[in-house]
């Protein structure tokens, strides 16, 4: 059957309605003709009937005329009156005949065509009697010529009018049968064109419910379809079946929610990369700072133990214990720094598989006994440049995944490919690069990971588990993400999960540094060369900016008050670059001390350090721009950043040369002769 | 002994084949005849005559003309009655008939109204009537000249005849002299085809018709208009009167007819009482008469019955309104009479 989904709209209702009016014409053409025929037919027969009456008449007319002429011929005696009756006879007879004829060329029934026979026999003979009279009676045989017509002649004619009478009696008694037939059969083919009337009229129905459903079924699943993208869902199941224009247009919406589908995906992803990114930042800002305070805590820790060395061992106790808490909570910045991917790489080249082969060892003895480690490595996978170590820890915790979603037991599959991605979203794929990667496939056969999860779990403390930390899915995304690679996840609640984890093969790994590099940044930790002069009286303080700046490439000279102070800086004067300043001293305070600097020097940078009570300062950073004032307890790193800042601008607005390579103002040659 | 019986059967049988000849001779002879219906009942009466003298009977059948032509070119008869002489259709038998006047008639135009009033017609208005222009016995056209009587409102019936027939030849050859449209549509013809009315055959069939049909017209010779009662037209001749036909009339139009190399059928009066459509009947035979295995006795005969017809036989033609041979015309006659050979011999030479 032809579907006639392939034909347009157009073409369908055009022909649709064409059969239609051709149905239409036909069955009102055949019916007319049908009415003009049977109408002819009884008009025919009306008028036949008619004709064969009036030639009944006819010939009753002859036969009486005959009569009358042969009934003068006997009477009169004049020859010329026998002439005129003659040819009376004559014209009578040729109207006999000629009526004869025309009602034998219309008659067509037996019984008709035996009383035709019956006169024409009748006529022959009268013709013979008429002949037999006039000769007897031209012979003057009178009385013989009587005896014939009456004896003979008479009877013929009324014969030949009871015949004519018989034939108009049959003519009209055989017309009202062939009328009433015909009127039967009008009837039945009225009957016959109302059943097809009816028939076509069905056929119209039928085919107007084609035509409807072919158009509206199409454009009624159009119409679901939009709803379905107007509310946001892209998985739309369309039954395309004709190349019709409702087939074009689902067609065309298929291809519209494809298209909406994909931009959809690559939006979550880049929503997820940068959602990701923001928490990387995140994580990596509240490590560094985190990681400080931890080296205050750390380090104030370490003081008190030295200077409790003399007392109780208490105080070692409880300084040990803080110890231990900041290692572990070193332990976990660095975690939130990998994830942030703060850690840096050390990149060399490496086959995964033995690194995998090397782990493996060590992870027979690590899980326990009723999970099964699968491996099935790719022999010819090449090898890339990857930090092992942290390479290492990303296999960990996948294995450590694998096992906690298996807590009845099970098996972990490792295998290793090489795959060719091609990712054709365009620029919207932030986070895919096309090109050739190597695949580290772990499996398990654990519970899976639902749906509506599967892009949480690597946000950094989503966790599913009551005691797990939520970093582990979380660092292994840094690091891949560090390689440059990626993460595919094909889980099924309650089946199981894959991880695939894609490092690319070529030597493109998105802000690593060569391992050189990376040790060569690692030991040059200056951030300057410059004379600070540091005026505190609280010993360990000073101590410790004094250590710090010295690991950071700065010269220090100290003082213990401010008279001291002064003296220091009085007899450097034009050598110290910046001063840190304590706010509450013995001997002369801060405020003292900074007027008298200001009085030799307005440009130097000074940094104000105060406790809880900031207020006791008498000078603001608002009138004088080279002066800050930084609150106690501050972090090392902070106050570093602020030296260094200080430092920068006082230059800036000195308009010191710039050297290139170490984006570092210099000032001279560094002469620096302590006189303390 | 045997075979003398054989010899004198065998001489019997020679003598009986001689002699058979000699016995049908004595023989009564019957002529045939078929063909114009026109003088009809002249040559029934004069036939009847002529075997009551003679002895020899004479069968003549009204056919047409045309068919009785037909008959005598396909030799099966003795001789044909027509009242035209150019015949369409039959040319191979121009020179081998000749054609004998016989009497002279009139067609005349009858119709049925009631009361049979005397139509006036001039040759337009039977042509117009005749062509279907004219359908209404009340048309103006005929109004205006019949003024003194009143015409029917009826539409008129044409009755023409069905058959190839020599009183058509007259009337359309009449008309066609008077008549620029039926010269145009019509011509000369033995039969009317394609023009509306009825069809009857022979003179008393359309007598019959017209006879028996209301508002009906049609055309015959004199006679059957007589016998029938049927009224007849009083026909415009060239003078531009109105003639009733009637023996006086045509007799009126034969007084100023000239001969012309040839005989013509119509007879055109010249003189101002004279009715236009008077017009020679014939009867037709074939020049050489030993045809279809004729002996000499039946072609005597038939010369014989022809001579007797336009000499003697012409006096039964004024009983039935028929205007016998004026003498020059009876001259040409016997001329043509003597045309007519058996084996060559010219057969009038051997009648008394």
């Amino acid at each position: 059957m032809i579907n006639i989904r392939n034909l347009s709209v157009g073409t369908r209702l055009g022909v649709g309605f064409g059969v239609l009016v051709a149905t239409i014409l036909f069955v009102v053409v055949m019916a007319l003709m049908n009415m003009q025929f049977s109408i002819k037919r009884l008009s025919n027969i009306i008028e036949n009937n008619n004709r064969k009456v009036a030639y009944a008449n006819t010939i009753d007319h002859a036969v009486h005329i005959m009569n009358d002429a042969v009934n003068n011929i006997l009477q009169s005696r004049s020859s010329q009156q026998w002439d005129l009756e003659n040819i009376r006879l004559l014209t009578a007879q040729a109207m006999y005949d000629n009526a004869l004829s025309e009602i034998e060329k219309l008659e067509q029934n037996e019984k008709g065509e035996k009383i035709i026979y019956s006169l024409k026999t009748l006529s022959a003979y009268i013709k013979q009697q008429i002949t037999d009279i006039t000769i007897l009676h031209f012979e003057k045989r009178y009385a013989l010529a009587l005896k014939e017509y009456q004896h003979s002649y008479r009877p013929s004619i009324k014969h030949i009018q009871q015949l004519c009478q018989e034939l108009v009696a049959y003519q009209d008694e055989a017309s009202s049968v062939e009328y009433f037939n015909a009127l039967k059969k009008y009837k039945m083919t009225l009957y016959v064109f109302c059943v097809l009337a009816l028939c076509s009229f069905i056929f119209s129905i039928f085919t107007a419910i084609i035509l409807t459903r072919s158009i509206k079924k199409p454009l009624e699943q159009a119409v679901d379809a939009a709803k379905k993208l107007s509310e946001g869902d892209y998985h739309i199941t369309m039954d395309i079946k004709g190349n019709d224009e409702p087939g074009r247009l689902l067609m065309a919406m298929k291809e519209l929610a494809e298209k909406l589908k994909k931009a959809k995906e690559t939006e979550q992803q880049l929503y997820e990369s940068q959602k990701m990114e923001t928490l990387g930042r995140l994580a990596g800002g509240i490590a560094h700072d985190f990681n400080n305070m931890l080296s205050i805590i750390l380090g104030n820790t370490q003081l008190i133990k030295m200077n409790a060395s003399s007392f109780d061992e208490k105080t070692h106790k409880r300084c040990n214990a803080i110890e231990n808490a900041v290692a572990r909570a070193s332990g976990f910045v660095k975690q939130l720094l990998v994830f942030s991917k703060k850690q840096p790489l050390v990149l060399e080249k490496a086959n995964i598989n033995k690194a995998i082969t090397e782990l493996y060892k060590l992870l027979q003895k690590m899980i326990g006994e009723d999970i099964e480690i699968k491996l099935n490595l790719d022999p010819m996978l090449p090898e890339v440049n990857i930090d092992v170590t942290q390479f290492n820890q990303v296999l960990l915790n996948l294995i450590v995944n694998a096992r906690e979603s298996m807590p009845e037991g099970g098996t972990i599959t490792i295998w290793t490919h090489k795959e060719e991605v091609v990712v054709n979203n365009g620029n919207l794929g932030a986070n895919r690069i096309s090109g050739k990667y190597i695949v580290l496939s772990v499996k398990d056969t654990g519970i899976g990971i639902d749906r509506a999860i599967q892009d949480k779990i690597f946000e950094p403390f989503f966790t599913t588990k009551q005691n797990g930390t939520g970093l582990g899915l979380s660092v292994v995304y840094g690091i891949v993400k560090q390689h440059g690679g990626f993460i595919k996840l094909e889980s099924e609640k309650g089946k199981g999960s894959v991880f695939h984890i894609y490092i690319p093969c070529v030597d493109r790994i998105i802000e690593a540094k060569s391992k050189e590099e990376q040790q060569e940044s690692q030991g040059k930790n200056v951030l300057g060369t410059e004379n600070i002069l540091i005026i505190e009286d609280d010993e360990e303080i000073r101590n410790l900016i004094r250590e710090m700046l010295s690991t950071q490439g700065y010269n220090t000279i100290v003082a213990n008050d401010g008279l001291r102070g002064i003296e220091v800086f009085l007899k450097n004067k034009d050598d110290i670059d910046l001063v840190i300043l304590d706010c509450i001293m013995p001997k002369m305070n801060g405020n003292k001390v900074f007027a008298e600097i200001r009085m030799h020097r307005q440009d130097i940078p000074v940094i104000f350090l105060t406790g809880n009570n900031p207020e006791k300062i008498r000078y603001s950073p608002d009138d004088d721009k080279n002066m800050i004032i930084v609150q106690k307890p501050c972090s090392l790193e902070m106050l570093s950043t602020k030296i260094r800042e200080m430092l920068d601008s006082s230059y800036a607005f000195k308009k010191g040369p710039l050297d290139e390579n170490t984006k570092i103002y210099k000032k001279g040659p560094s002469v620096f002769n302590l006189r303390a | 002994m045997i075979g003398r019986y054989i010899k004198s059967i065998i001489y019997s049988f020679v003598l009986f084949l001689i002699f058979y000849p000699c016995l049908c001779f004595a023989k009564d002879i019957e002529l045939t005849g078929k063909g114009a219906t026109f003088p009809l009942p002249f040559y029934l009466k004069a036939f009847g005559h002529y075997q009551k003298h003679y002895k020899t009977k004479i069968n003549y059948v009204g056919v047409g003309s045309g068919e009785g032509l037909k008959a005598l070119s396909s030799k099966t008869i003795d001789f044909a009655g027509t009242d035209f002489i150019r015949v369409d259709g039959f040319p191979e038998n121009i020179n081998e008939l000749i054609y004998i006047p016989t009497c002279i008639g009139a067609v005349v135009v009858i119709y049925n109204l009631t009361d049979n009033p005397n139509v006036k017609f001039t040759p337009e208005i039977i042509s117009d009537i005749f062509l279907g222009k004219i359908t209404r016995w009340d048309d103006p056209k005929l109004r205006c000249i019949n003024k003194d009587i009143k015409l029917p409102e009826l539409p008129i019936t044409v009755v023409r005849r069905l058959d190839r027939s020599g009183t058509t030849y007259v009337f359309s050859e009449f008309l066609s002299r008077h008549s620029e449209m039926w010269r145009k549509n019509v011509g000369i013809k033995n039969i009317l085809t394609g023009l509306p009315g009825l069809e009857a055959k022979g003179n008393p069939g359309v007598a019959g018709l017209v006879k028996q049909k209301s508002g009906s017209i049609g055309y015959v010779e004199l006679v059957y208009a007589l016998a029938n009662r049927l009224p007849t037209g009083h026909i415009m001749n060239r003078s531009g009167r109105f003639i009733e036909p009637s023996v006086v009339s045509i007799k009126k139009a034969v007084e100023g007819y000239t001969q012309e190399k040839e005989l013509t059928t119509l007879i055109e009066a010249i003189n101002p009482d004279g009715y236009p459509i008077s017009c020679f009947t014939f009867i037709a035979v074939l020049r050489e008469q030993s045809y279809y295995g004729r002996d000499l006795q039946r072609a005597v005969e038939l010369v014989k019955m022809l001579k007797w017809l336009i000499g003697d036989g012409q006096q039964y033609g004024e009983a039935l309104h028929y205007v016998s041979l004026p003498s020059n015309i009876q001259e040409t006659a016997r001329k043509s009479l003597e045309q007519i050979t058996y084996k060559g011999n010219p057969l009038l030479l051997h009648i008394k």
